[in-house]
């Protein structure tokens, strides 16, 4: 069942939803997703889990960082144990450390 | 019809993250871990979470009080949680007919057997299956950087720049 709507949108956004070559999908798709990160927060305050707001961003950005650094050669490594593994994070200008706590 | 938690197709939800048994003892204590998953909800699609049941069995071990026992299995009620299970090519390919009697194949398990605990072992060959991070509180147990995440100790603050974790 649908509800037809009528919003307004910047222009920009109009023209991008226009071009996907369904609006409405491409609106819908978005408020999907918006709802999905609203009842995380609802459920984690209906079961007491802790977290901050500004803790949130900060988390996304270190699993971004990391997910940049594990390219399809590192997971490659990886699976050949962990002497190929190590030996890929020698050939590595920047490589990661068994220090990995960040400092308080 | 669309899914009543906004959640889009099956085809579209991918496992993002492991949490290790570190990792759910410390989800009803640490605001980092609830953060975390929080986070995931900012991702593409709907990103989910795994944890290893062997993992999940070490926590519940370790759980100590009936509270922690129980935020265990609310942990496994989210909404991005994905149950993973102990697949045969983890541990069972040990032998091969093409092999002489009495040789066996290094099987993946065995592999990552010196890890101190089971559980370590397993997780680390769901996030090896699945191409993503482990979420622990003890990262040099592992001795795998760049695969772990690790929490923030209680009241330490995630990074400004994540590309502390990775200090040179």
């Amino acid at each position: 069942m649908t509800t037809r709507v009528t919003i307004s949108v910047p222009d920009e956004v109009a023209a991008r939803a226009a071009a996907s070559g369904n609006a409405s999908r491409y609106f819908t798709e978005a408020a999907l997703a918006q709802i999905a990160r609203e009842r995380d927060r609802e459920w984690m305050a209906a079961h007491g889990i802790p977290y901050t707001e500004g803790g949130v961003p900060r988390a996304g950005a270190t699993l971004g960082q990391a997910r940049l650094r594990m390219v399809p050669g590192a997971w490659a490594a990886a699976r050949q144990g962990p002497a190929a593994y190590a030996a890929y994070l020698a050939t590595q200008a920047d490589p990661p450390t068994a220090a990995t706590r960040p400092a308080s | 019809m669309s899914d009543p938690a906004g959640a889009p197709p099956e085809t579209t939800q991918r496992v993002r993250l492991l949490l290790d048994a570190s990792a759910v003892l410390a989800y009803g204590r640490s605001t980092h871990v609830g953060e975390t998953i929080v986070s995931l909800g900012d991702e593409a699609g709907f990103a989910r979470f795994g944890i290893s049941p062997l993992a999940l069995a070490a926590a519940w071990g370790r759980a100590g009080t009936a509270t922690a026992a129980d935020l265990i299995v609310n942990l496994t009620r989210h909404p991005r949680y994905v149950a993973l299970p102990v697949v045969e090519h983890h541990a069972l390919r040990a032998t091969n007919p093409d092999l002489a009697p009495g040789e066996s194949l290094q099987s993946p398990w065995n592999t990552w057997a010196h890890l101190p605990s089971p559980d370590q072992t397993h997780t680390v060959l769901l996030a090896l299956d699945h191409e993503c991070l482990i979420l622990t509180a003890v990262p040099e147990e592992y001795g795998m950087p760049g695969i772990t995440v690790t929490i923030p100790e209680d009241g330490a603050d995630w990074p400004d720049d994540a590309s502390g974790f990775w200090p040179t």
